[in-house]
């Protein structure tokens, strides 16, 4: 709730503070009695029809070996095989195998600093400088830093131990894993391609150019159902699923309650939300009174019966206050947003943002259902230096069930809480003792797939009435309708507000923002 | 007739048969009044000797004295205080008598002053745990860039701060939202300026700051640790300029003093003089540091990516309507502005404005009836405003047209506001009745009228709104008696009805003292407090820029505490004064903001309830030897919280019970003033003291959360702490030697004033704020941030 503010407390601490670096023994009191624990995400996801599992150890603070300073994505493997894979290779011509990555000595031998020149002053030769010598105090920041042209991986530089590099080593793969659904149960393997997440690599000096064949997908190793459990049902909403987990070294780990299923959301246009013949209080007493989600798509414009999904949004680009509806069925109030956009060279979408969301009293939940409108950013995505424009998106809209909301969300507690989390460790009579970190839940999701339509290409009334065009976005703007008749404050205008008729005669958005001039 | 008969018979007639004196005590040289001058009545014995068998009182803190009890007869009255020339007067005593004493300054401490005002409350108050600091004791006192009352307070072994950057006062190891501040009366609810590194209060305006750490009485309610009383000054009424060359004006207006204040921070400027036949007062200071930053980015043709500023004004005004009536007007407004801007061309601009500030009025009219009665009757509002604005402008749009362009300025509305309101109409009214010198009787009402709203909105519309308006009723009594020499009895009770809870809260106090000897006084009290509102600061919280102020959840029992406390005081000679004191303190239903709050339900969950306890022990030796003058004092305390932080029911020992964040069990301060001759005079302070405590971080893991942007999606993103138990660790012993110069200078001939120089943490001691974990290394890294470093600060006051 107040977390943004606690962001810039700390930025007016470092106006004030100096800093120091501690030598990490000083704190061994806290941490030496410390031993490597287990934390288990252990997911349904009944939109996907399957299930994973991450069963990862904690790293003792003392750790040496996970950050090693290498660039190793590949493993130590030899110098054809690095070529194979594309790696760079960081042997010496007498050796059979050497690590094999992605750190580029051309672009990557930063210096333990990450970037060109050490303007930091590491080495503190800047200090034999005089405050006045302007050439000298240039030239000692100017030079390498600690480790940079050395042409060999150093900490801290760009692509070395990378978040994939790091995590086999995290991993525990040797558990025996198990989902019960009443009657039948399904048990796990590990594939160390369980999944895999987006990830900005090939880090350059120059680090503002941003291009979208540097979002990589790195995988990461989990436990997913074998294929015996091709017939298990990953989808029952009346169902009961429980969890086992059975690690050497680190014994029974068991769900302390069985689980059920979140039902997804539903979205709505904003039309079945606001029209001329409905206002938002007379949507949201008819969806209050829903008991599950077939009502509430009753509400819903976009679904569509016969494919089972829903149909492309449209928005005008710059358009205002433009929304993307949704609502959720009593008790799936707690929501994660997360937005892809369409990377049309490679032709798949990739992750631009994610952020929780939750339904509230007083806003939000209305009877037995709650609904949520999400801000579109009504333009076109432009930050990458390799792509054009980019005009398509969907979001994917998360729902929790208690357990892995409790997890998710409730991160203010400890992560041994035992409301946190909802996996016990058996003691040697088969008894749930302690809690384990993570937690056995289950996330729902819905995917709505929209597109920005830029009004301004199309030059005459006719292209910009076409509705297969503009697909009921746009308006044409002539002097009787036209949209310098919002001023600044969004408000009809006839006065002296209003753009000269010069200006007419144009499509836009028919959500036209506030305007302002400039010559 | 039984003896106790007799007893209350001969009181009674006793009391038919005298009289009372009462009257104001005023600075000669400019009409305000002189607090805590001793008054005393003696039999006119027609000589220059003070029997021992003399009669008195002290004054007020509006220098308004009462003495009973007087048979009729020939005495001599006499008003001393320190740093005054005493002023005695003939008078016979055949009915009730008004007597008003101006006394004029002098340079020489008063020898001939016997007994002081301090002396005379060692002997007959019962108050335990309380400490006065003048307007003078704070600017002595070395400070960060600006002397500041709570700095000053934490300098005293009741009081801690958790940091440098946070001048929240931690009075006996209760929270900050546990002291009830009161500024002429009215109620201040965010006192802080700076992101808590000050104070509101403009140390120039106050007249008397009376702090009271714990067992306070009856007339004060609504809060479970300390009162901190702060008086403003009333101005100079007496040296008006305009007399000579425009008196038909000032007859009616006039100023008598124009004073400056310039330092690194601030400018600060204050004004005072009579109007009619009262007086007015008014001082405001601003601080400079965003012209500053403003100037050299228009320089660099930039928009300063942060500014901030703050400023406040205080005005107050006396006027007595007759010699029975006297009304006061006080007027406090304060406001801090700080934005920061980050981002752009690549990313999203992210601008972020933060304006917070605080006002208060009160009027209070005083009715003097008889010698022996005072009724004070004030109403008072006060207005407390928070705002924040955090925007993310992903892009501006632009539409190239033949004629002209086109810019929409509002494409996407992504903006985060967060509204936290709180005003307090309060009308209270007391009644004080002397009716011998030996008993004295208080009561008195308050009616308190609440409206608290918080609201965030995000993109236009509102996601969390907790809005309510809680009613406070309250009334009290209170009666100090004296029921045979050397023992004083000081009782009370309170009554208060929370509007939001069914029972009437009832809360005795009794505080006991005895006087073995002449310079030796024992006290015990034993008191009973609840409160009815809470903040919903995070405990971890480092600074403390803005409290969220909240009432008690409807139908949950407001927060109590009861103080156990023992001391004793040995009086040494005037100003020189050892006290030890020993306290318990039982807390139950203290509220917290929830970890795990219910977003579908914030209001129910928003809070939860635990306990504590804290108990401690302190010394404080106050000294005046020759020209050093000051205190020492050692302070042994611990505080211990239990919270059933999750809700499940249980509690577990290693997370939810836990030492306080702010526990700090060895404190030792010094502050010491040394007036070296009429042109310089030295201030130091030293703390040394443990450090503040906080939660070890004992390994590191892979984890997801709400907080660590990402990790949904990404759940090899954030590689975060696993902790230890809850407060277990605690940060190295803090120290740190402040030093202040004070020169008076004559610039130009022309504007006198006082040069001040203040060096802080003059050994520049490496005082650990936090440490931060990089995780992203083997073996992990951590890094400390500190509190202030050596400073240095120059500030020149002067006089117009």
């Amino acid at each position: 709730m107040f977390n943004n503010t606690k962001i810039y407390l700390g930025v007016l601490i470092l106006l004030f503070s100096c800093t120091k670096q501690l030598d990490i023994s000083e704190f061994s009191d806290d941490f030496d009695n410390y031993s490597p624990e287990l934390r288990i995400e252990a997911l349904i996801l009944p939109a996907d029809n399957t299930a994973i599992v991450r069963v990862d150890r904690s790293v003792l603070i003392n750790d040496t070996e996970v950050y090693n300073c290498k660039d190793d994505d590949f493993g130590q493997i030899s110098e054809n095989e690095c070529i194979i894979l594309g790696g760079t290779w960081h042997g010496n011509s007498d050796d059979l195998i050497a690590d094999c990555g992605d750190w580029d000595p051309i672009l990557h031998d930063l210096g333990q600093d990450g970037v060109e020149g050490d303007p930091q002053d590491d080495d503190e030769d800047c200090e034999d400088c005089s405050f006045t010598d302007s050439a000298c105090q240039e030239t000692c920041r100017e030079e390498d830093s600690i480790g940079e042209n050395n042409g060999i991986p150093d900490c801290g530089e760009p692509n070395v131990d990378e978040t994939d590099e790091i995590i086999k080593d995290v991993h525990i793969n040797n558990c025996s894993i198990k989902i019960i659904n009443q009657n039948s149960e399904c048990t796990f393997v590990y594939d160390k391609n369980a999944g895999s997440f987006f990830y900005n690599a090939n880090f350059g000096k120059d680090d503002s150019t941003f291009i979208v064949d540097n979002i990589e997908t790195p995988n990461y190793g989990a436990y997913i159902p074998s294929e015996s459990c091709s017939e298990f049902n990953w989808a029952d909403y009346s169902a009961d699923y429980s969890f086992e987990c059975e690690c050497p070294n680190y014994g029974t780990i068991i769900s302390k309650a069985p689980i059920q299923l979140p039902t997804p959301v539903v979205f709505h246009n904003e039309s079945d939300v606001l029209s001329e013949s409905r206002d938002t209080e007379e949507f949201t007493s008819s969806i209050s009174l829903c008991l599950d989600n077939e009502c509430l798509k009753n509400y819903s414009s976009i679904w569509n019966n016969d494919n089972q999904n829903y149909d492309i949004m449209y928005f005008g680009r710059y358009g205002f206050n433009d929304f993307i509806y949704y609502s959720s069925i009593n008790p799936y109030y707690y929501y994660q947003s997360v937005q892809y956009f369409y990377d049309k060279n490679n032709n798949r979408y990739l992750y631009y943002h994610g952020h929780p969301d939750g339904a509230t009293e007083v806003e939000n939940i209305h009877g037995n259902a709650a609904f949520m409108g999400e801000a579109v950013v009504t333009d076109l995505l432009d930050e990458f230096s390799d792509l054009d424009p980019i005009d398509k998106y969907y979001y994917e809209m998360f729902t929790f069930s208690e357990e892995y909301k409790n997890y998710y969300f409730f991160d203010l507690l400890d992560l041994r809480d035992p409301v946190r989390s909802n996996l016990r460790k058996l003691d040697e009579s088969g008894n749930p003792v302690a809690p384990i970190m993570g937690a056995f839940g289950a996330m729902n999701s819905q995917k709505i797939y929209f597109e920005i339509i830029d009004c301004f290409q199309y030059v005459d009334q006719q292209s910009c009435e076409n509705i297969n065009n503009v697909k009921s976005v746009c308006q044409w703007y002539d002097e009787n309708n036209s949209f310098g008749d919002i001023n600044k404050n969004g408000q009809q205008d006839d006065g002296e507000n209003t753009i000269p008729s010069t200006l007419f005669n144009r499509c836009g958005p028919i959500k036209m923002p506030p305007i302002e001039f400039i010559n | 007739m039984s003896s106790k008969s007799f007893i209350i018979l001969f009181t009674f007639l006793s009391y038919i048969y005298s009289y009372t004196i009462s009257g104001f005590v005023q600075d000669g040289s400019n009409g305000e009044p002189l607090p805590y001058t001793n008054i005393i009545i003696y039999i006119d014995n027609q000589t220059d000797q003070i029997p021992d068998d003399i009669n008195g009182a002290a004054s007020d803190v509006n220098g308004y004295f009462i003495i009973p009890g007087i048979p009729d007869g020939n005495y001599i009255i006499k008003a001393m205080v320190i740093g005054y020339e005493s002023n005695e007067q003939k008078i016979n005593v055949n009915g009730n008598l008004k007597i008003n004493f101006e006394l004029s300054p002098t340079p020489i401490e008063g020898a001939e002053v016997k007994v002081s005002a301090e002396r005379m409350r060692f002997e007959k108050k019962v108050d335990i745990s309380r400490v006065n600091l003048t307007n003078r004791d704070i600017r002595r006192t070395p400070a960060f860039i600006e002397s500041d009352v709570f700095r000053t307070l934490q300098l005293l072994p009741s009081v801690n701060a958790s940091n440098d950057f946070n001048a929240a006062l931690i009075v006996r190891g209760g929270s900050p939202d546990e002291n009830l501040i009161l500024l002429d009366g009215a109620e201040v609810y965010n006192p802080y300026h700076i992101g808590g590194i000050f104070s509101t209060f403009n140390s120039d305006m106050i007249a008397d700051t009376e702090f009271l750490a714990g067992g306070f009485p009856a007339n004060y309610g609504g809060r479970l640790s300390s009162v901190l009383t702060i008086t403003a000054r009333e101005g100079d009424s007496k040296n008006g300029r305009l007399q000579s060359k425009f008196p038909k004006i000032a007859k009616y207006w006039d100023y008598s003093q124009i004073r400056g204040d310039i330092s690194l921070l601030s400018s600060k400027f204050s004004t005072e003089g009579k109007i009619l036949n009262g007086s007015w007062m008014f001082s405001g200071r601003r601080t400079y540091f965003d012209k500053f930053v403003d100037a050299y980015y228009d320089s660099q043709n930039q928009i300063p990516p942060a500014n901030y500023y703050f400023w406040d004004t205080h005005f107050k005004i006396k006027m007595p309507i007759s010699q029975n009536n006297q009304l006061m007007y006080s007027q406090f407004s304060g406001k801090d502005d700080l934005f920061v801007s980050l981002g752009g061309e690549d990313f999203p601009g992210i601008e972020f404005n933060w304006d917070w500030g605080n006002a208060t009025k009160s009027l209070l009219w005083r009715y003097i009836p008889s010698g022996s009665y005072i009724v004070n009757s004030s109403i008072s509002q006060t207005k407390y405003n928070f705002e924040v604005a955090f925007a993310v402008d992903f892009q501006v749009a632009e539409v190239d047209s033949s004629e002209t362009s086109i810019i929409g300025n509002s494409t996407p509305d992504l903006t985060l506001n967060i509204d936290n309101l709180v005003e307090d109409y309060d009308f209270k009214q007391n009644l004080k009745y002397i009716y011998s010198d030996d008993l004295t009787f208080e009561t008195g009402w308050q009616i308190k009228n609440l409206n608290l709203d918080y609201r965030e909105l995000f993109a236009g519309r509102e996601t969390a709104r907790l809005q309510s308006k809680p009613k406070i009723y309250s009334g009290f009594i209170n009666t100090t008696f004296n029921p045979m020499p050397l023992f004083y009895i000081n009782s009370g009770i309170r009554a208060a009805k929370y509007n939001e809870y069914d029972d009437l809260m009832i809360d005795p106090k009794i505080g006991l003292k005895f006087n073995p000897t002449g310079n030796l006084a024992l006290k015990f009290t034993i008191g009973k407090y609840s409160q009815f509102l809470y903040t919903i600061n995070q405990e971890e919280e480092l600074l403390r820029i803005v409290d969220f102020w909240q009432p008690i959840p409807k139908g949950k029992k407001p927060q109590q505490s009861i103080h156990y406390i023992l001391g004793s005081e040995y009086w040494m000679s005037d100003g020189n004064t050892i006290s030890i004191e020993g306290y318990y303190k039982d807390y139950s239903n203290i509220y917290d903001l929830n970890p795990a709050i219910d977003i579908t339900n914030v209001e129910e969950t928003i809070a939860l309830a635990g306990t504590a306890k804290s108990f401690g022990i302190e010394f404080l030796y106050r000294l005046r030897l020759n020209k050093f003058t000051g205190w020492v004092s050692y302070a042994y305390s611990q505080t211990e919280r239990t919270v059933d932080l999750n809700s499940d029911g249980y509690i577990w020992d290693e997370k939810e019970k836990y030492p306080a964040k702010y526990n700090k069990p060895h404190s030792f301060n010094s502050v010491i003033s040394y007036q070296l001759n009429n042109k310089y005079s030295f201030g130091l302070s030293c703390v040394y003291g443990s450090g503040q405590t906080y939660t070890p971080v004992i390994g590191k893991v892979h984890q997801a959360g709400q907080q660590f942007y990402g990790s949904l999606e990404n759940p090899y993103r954030y590689f975060g702490n696993i902790f230890g138990p809850r407060n277990s660790g605690t940060y190295p012993s803090y120290f740190r030697l402040d030093l202040s110069m004070t020169r008076k200078t004559n610039l130009f001939f022309l504007w006198e004033g006082d040069l001040k120089f203040q060096f802080i943490n003059l050994t520049n001691h490496y005082n650990v704020l936090l440490y931060n974990w990089n995780h992203q290394a083997s073996p992990s890294q951590v890094q400390a941030f500190s509190m202030f470093p050596f400073i240095f600060t120059i500030g020149w006051e002067f006089n117009l």
